[in-house]
């Protein structure tokens, strides 16, 4: 890759349509109300522009916005604008040939934009009284020079879903007829014309392949599969077109694309068909009606990538090029040659759509796997057979491992290092990243080289929709902690035509396999909730347990209930009701020797929200471990922590009587439906980033008032005594104590999360990721809410550092060093064999995969570390004693000999 | 012309003010009317009403429209069914907004504790019950205990009823911290500045060593001789 420029994630960011020049290309985003250029040898952002706009209040941003983009085919080097009332003329040199608003009304709709070689057209649909209002804008300063309507029959709605422009015509589809809108293009000329084509069915899609002024190629599609080629063709001065079907035949998943090169004698269409893992292309060359010179290609790929879903022929000096765009999400470059089609290109662009990640960890070794096999048994005799058996295989391995040596060397030493990638290290600190995308494709990614390991294409995939946000649960179904059994990960989702159908695919983390007895595309319910049962049923498999709408609850594989979940210790499960906006936790009763495979909820608890919306819900990692129940004050007393394992974030926002608005935080208590700690924040913007863990949280927002980040730590105790030292639980009547700190941040914050180790003994640091960029380790202790204003010497002696409101941020603590990322949208972090490290993959446009110390290595050597001089310490203190010993012994004869 | 013009200014604020008070008042003393119910007959039945004025007051005490008999209550205790918990369902009407919030804990808490409990209820920005909580001072109790309290003919419900609003968040807090930081430098200046000893208080540590050398060199140049000399002697 050469370059890559990463526009901004606002809507500014948003490309609108891309115009191509020879050395570069202009390109509107931010619903027209930017224009730039890049330059395609280097991607130098050459100019760029904004939209002059009066009445740009933060209120209308919100409101969907219509923008078009016209290139003016008689000036090519000018570009015309329209997004909403605004009309705006650049030249691809960059500078702004003039800029007007348009009046716009309730009832009047600026849709189309049409142009001419002196005349900017833009067509307004005024809905009281069904026209189109036409009206004339000199192309050269922006002055209105005339206008006219004529009557129209589609709504707004119907005029922007169904219509295309092209030259001076508009194209429209209702139902099984085009109807082709002649505009006319002179003031002497004032008829509009309008004709029809038939089609057998009803016109889903209407493309303009190819536009220039005097010849144009469209392509209509009908929902019966149907598709067909029309040639337009200028009828000499005046404003008129002919049109002509081209004869093509078409399979109906077939895409077109049509090309233009000086040095080609015609236009040359390119049809292409994706089918399984084979791409199918016909060249062939327009020629008045018919089409001349078809040739076929049709190359393998890789993988199955599934339909086409966007395509580019374009003729480079002479060589045919193909662009493609997968529905998995692949980018696909493939030149056509007269050998045949040759895949040149192919990036799996599905890897910056990702919505969920697990991690697996790699299989043991043989010999591990002998070694735990050694001390398995039970019973005496059973014990030392295998003992013995297992001593002599190693031994047997071993002999085999040193004839291999000799008799092949290092010919298949690629394969074994390729095996050796797949087991676990020492202190397993390699694995196995899951990744699901948007797309429906999973991959297999080991973290040690950061490879492809395998990805798996489901077509019909459509995630479930989580707030404002995508997500795909994803499942460890069986872990990697089974030697004898292969680990087993789930994703459940949606089926992309029928939303109410849940598909289950149960897979192999090492390889993609899929384990089909685990996976199935009908469950005879609607689901509500997913989530996996606490307790494993056969063969290690845990089961995945369903909440249907009729709030019943199912087990897939249907295994009864009672197995599924504890029966000593309660389940309570809550849903969320977005039309209600309340939480209601459920309690379900399991009886010991029951064998129901489903049964229902009973309501126990009911929070909700009035005036407020539930914008977002977070709750704390599966992983996350407590090894500490307090902490050890300067005067040797303990404050207790508060954790409770049950707790839940939610962010609300809302506007107050006062017409402030405010971002509300509650940490709800699952099981008896308590609220333990909420904040209300006034003039505050969304998105709040949360962190949960232990007895803290700690949460980001932007400060509308002061425009900044800012985040709020809070931390919940007990206080001085404990409740119950053993075991928790939310029926204890204990007051949570909640102490608050908030802090400026000095960048903004796209992402947030914690480190997690196996034990939980080191310190905390909290991982961001900033809009820059960068991902920035924080410890824990600088956002700690008991940082004291004035510093004691017992909060000295208990490690705490003085207060201040700005979070100061070393830049040694940016953890991936000039690699910046762009757009992350989550970090994900694991606990490793080592108590000192973790694990950190950061996913987002650009993925990142670190490892980070809290509390730096405590348990391992460093790198440099001087092997060789306690080597020879060792081995110089050895025979120093010896030589010390033999002098003692001759002294001690001597003094006996005096 | 002026005075008009200041009786002018006069009305407009009052009246400002008036809808300031006005808005104030229709969403702020907008009373909440609550109704408690509870599950002990098997199905929801209410208990005890109540009206109160936010921001007012936080702690109540719930006025019961009915007791539970002796049976009931024996009854409540061999209670076998697979809900063993008692809930409590607090509807609230505000305006036009009407809804219920609920909670649960083990029925045998609320036995144990003789239908003596604290009820806490959480209030939104906006004067909206968000949810509800159930104490009784226990987390743990088993059946065969409460039947050894003593028993009584009616069992009261003795419910103190508790609001907690929501917490304003807190804010970085950089008054403080730069008061601090002035007093500091303050204090920096202050102490530089009350050093106002005289020269020879401030300085005696330097300047002592200087004394006591060059009175002690004065003392040996004086005495140079004459020790010298009584050495002379004793040899």
């Amino acid at each position: 890759m050469r370059w890559r420029k990463v526009f901004e994630t606002n809507e500014y960011g948003k490309i609108d349509r891309i115009i191509w020049y020879d050395q570069e290309s202009v390109i509107i985003s931010g619903q027209g109300r930017r224009a730039r250029s890049l330059r395609y040898a280097d991607g130098l952002e050459v100019w760029q522009l904004a939209a002059t706009t009066t009445n740009t209040n933060s209120n209308q941003d919100t409101v969907a916005k219509h923008c078009q983009v016209i290139k003016n085919r008689y000036d090519p080097g000018t570009i015309h604008i329209l997004s909403d009332d605004l009309l705006w003329s650049v030249s691809s040199y960059g500078e702004m040939l003039w800029s007007i608003e348009i009046p716009i009304k309730s009832t009047l709709k600026n849709l189309f934009l049409l142009s001419t070689s002196q005349y900017v057209i833009v067509g307004s649909l005024d809905s009281n009284s069904n026209q189109l209002q036409v009206t004339y804008y000199s192309k050269q300063d922006g002055q209105q020079a005339f206008s006219s309507s004529l009557p129209w029959s589609f709504n707004a709605k119907d005029s922007l879903n169904k219509c295309s422009t092209m030259n001076n015509l508009i194209l429209c589809s209702n139902n099984e007829e085009l109807s082709i809108i002649t505009i006319p293009t002179t003031t002497d000329d004032t008829n509009v014309k309008t004709r029809h084509i038939k089609a057998s069915s009803k016109i889903e899609q209407i493309r303009i392949l190819y536009e220039s002024t005097t010849r144009s190629v469209i392509l209509i599609k009908s929902d019966n599969g149907e598709t067909k080629i029309y040639q337009f063709n200028k009828k000499e001065s005046t404003s008129e077109w002919d049109f002509n079907e081209l004869n093509i035949q078409m399979k109906s998943n077939s895409f077109i694309s049509i090309a233009t090169d000086k040095n080609l004698a015609g236009q040359q269409i390119l049809e292409a068909s994706a089918n399984d893992q084979k791409l199918n292309f016909h060249v062939s060359t327009i020629n008045e009606q018919t089409l001349t010179n078809t040739r076929s290609y049709s190359v393998e790929l890789p993988e199955n990538m599934g339909e086409i879903e966007y395509l580019a022929y374009s003729v480079v000096k002479n060589t045919q090029l193909v662009t493609l765009r997968m529905q998995d999400g692949s980018l696909l470059v493939i030149k056509l040659a007269d050998n045949g089609a040759e895949l040149i290109l192919h990036r799996d662009e599905a890897l910056s759509s990702i919505i969920s990640v697990e991690t697996f960890d790699l299989s043991l070794s043989i010999t591990q796997m002998r070694i735990e096999e050694e001390f398995g048994g039970t019973g005496m005799f059973s014990m030392f057979t295998k003992r013995i058996s297992s001593q002599v295989s190693q031994l047997i391995s071993f002999f085999l491992r040193l004839l291999d040596l000799f008799t092949h060397g290092n010919r298949n030493r690629d394969y074994l290092d390729k095996q050796a990638a797949l087991v676990r290290d020492e202190f397993n600190l390699n694995k196995i990243l899951i990744v699901v995308t948007s797309v429906g494709k999973v991959f297999g990614i080991l973290t040690q080289s950061g490879g492809i390991l395998w990805k798996n294409f489901f077509p019909n995939f459509a995630p479930f929709e989580h707030f404002n946000a995508v997500h795909v649960p994803l499942f460890h179904i069986r872990s990697a902690a089974h030697y004898t059994h292969e680990p087993l990960a789930s994703i459940v989702y949606r089926d992309r035509n029928s939303l109410h159908d849940t598909h289950i695919r149960t897979f192999n983390p090492y390889t993609g396999d899929l384990e089909n007895n685990l996976t199935t595309s009908s469950l005879p319910y609607h689901v509500k909730r997913v989530f996996l049962s606490t307790q494993a049923v056969d063969e290690f498999c845990k089961v995945l347990l369903f909440v249907d709408t009729n709030n019943k609850i199912h087990t897939y594989p249907s295994v009864p209930l009672s197995r599924a979940l504890s029966t000593t210790i309660p389940t309570y499960i809550y849903l969320f009701d977005k039309s209600e906006q309340a939480f209601v936790g459920y309690y379900l009763s399991i009886d010991e020797n029951d064998q129901k495979t489903s049964t229902n909820l009973k309501e126990v608890w009911r929070v909700s929200f009035q005036n407020e919306e539930v914008i977002n819900i977070h709750t704390r990692l599966s992983s996350d471990r407590v090894h500490s129940a307090g902490i050890v004050l300067g005067d040797r007393s303990v404050l207790y922590k508060y954790t409770n394992p049950n707790l839940i974030a939610v962010v609300t926002e809302g506007i107050d009587y006062q017409k402030v608005p405010f971002v509300n935080i509650y940490l709800l208590d699952t099981v008896t439906g308590s609220v333990k700690l909420s904040h209300t924040h006034k003039r505050v913007k969304s998105p709040v980033h949360i962190v949960l863990s232990e007895n803290w949280i700690v949460y980001t927002y932007y400060n509308q008032r002061y425009r900044r980040y800012e985040a709020v730590s809070s931390s919940l105790f007990e206080g001085e005594a404990q409740y119950n030292y053993s075991t928790f639980s939310s029926f204890d009547p204990i007051e949570p104590v909640i102490q608050s700190k908030a802090y400026i941040l000095p960048y903004g914050v796209n992402a947030i999360q914690v480190t997690t180790t196996e034990k939980g003994i080191t310190s905390r640091d909290i991982i961001m990721a900033t809009p820059n960029g960068m991902l920035i380790e924080i410890p824990w202790i600088l956002f700690d809410p008991r940082r004291p204003l004035d510093l004691t010497p017992m909060d000295r002696e208990e490690g705490l550092i003085m207060y201040t409101p700005e979070i100061m941020v070393n830049f040694e603590s940016v953890i991936n060093y000039y690699k910046y990322v762009y757009n992350i949208r989550g970090i994900h972090t694991v606990a490793t064999g080592l108590e000192s490290t973790s694990i950190v993959f950061a996913y987002g446009l650009d993925l990142f995969f670190t490892r980070v110390f809290p509390s730096r290595i405590f348990d391992q050597l460093k790198d440099d570390f001087d092997f060789m001089i306690i080597g020879w310490s060792t081995v110089a203190f050895v025979v120093g004693s010896f030589v010390a010993k033999r002098f003692a012994s001759i002294h001690q004869t001597k003094k006996a000999w005096k | 012309m002026f005075e008009q013009n200041k009786l002018s200014v006069v009305l407009l604020v009052l009246i400002v003010q008036l809808q300031l008070i006005l808005t104030f008042d229709d969403a702020n003393s907008g009373s909440v009317s609550l109704n408690f119910e509870d599950n002990i007959d098997g199905k929801f039945s209410s208990f005890s009403k109540l009206n109160i004025h936010l921001s007012s007051q936080t702690n109540f005490d719930l006025t019961p429209s009915r007791t539970i008999p002796l049976s009931q209550y024996e009854r409540l205790i061999d209670f076998k069914s697979d809900y063993p918990y008692y809930t409590l369902k607090v509807h609230f009407k505000r305006g036009a907004t009407q809804d219920y919030v609920m909670t649960s804990i083990p029925m045998c808490l609320v036995l144990q504790a003789q239908f003596q409990y604290t009820v806490t209820l959480f209030v939104s920005e906006n004067g909206y019950i968000v949810g509800v909580q159930v104490t009784t001072g226990n987390s743990t109790c088993t059946l065969s205990n409460i039947n050894q309290i003593e028993q009584k003919t009616e069992y009261n419900y003795k419910a103190t009823m508790r609001l907690q609003l929501n917490d304003a968040g807190p804010q970085p807090d950089t008054q403080r911290f730069l008061e601090k930081l002035k007093r500091q430098q303050e204090a920096k200046i202050n102490s530089q500045d009350a050093d106002n000893r005289p020269f020879i208080l401030k300085y005696w540590k330097y300047l002592l060593p200087i004394v006591v050398i060059v009175v002690l060199q004065s003392a040996f140049t004086n005495e140079g001789g004459a020790p010298a000399a009584g050495g002379g002697g004793g040899t």
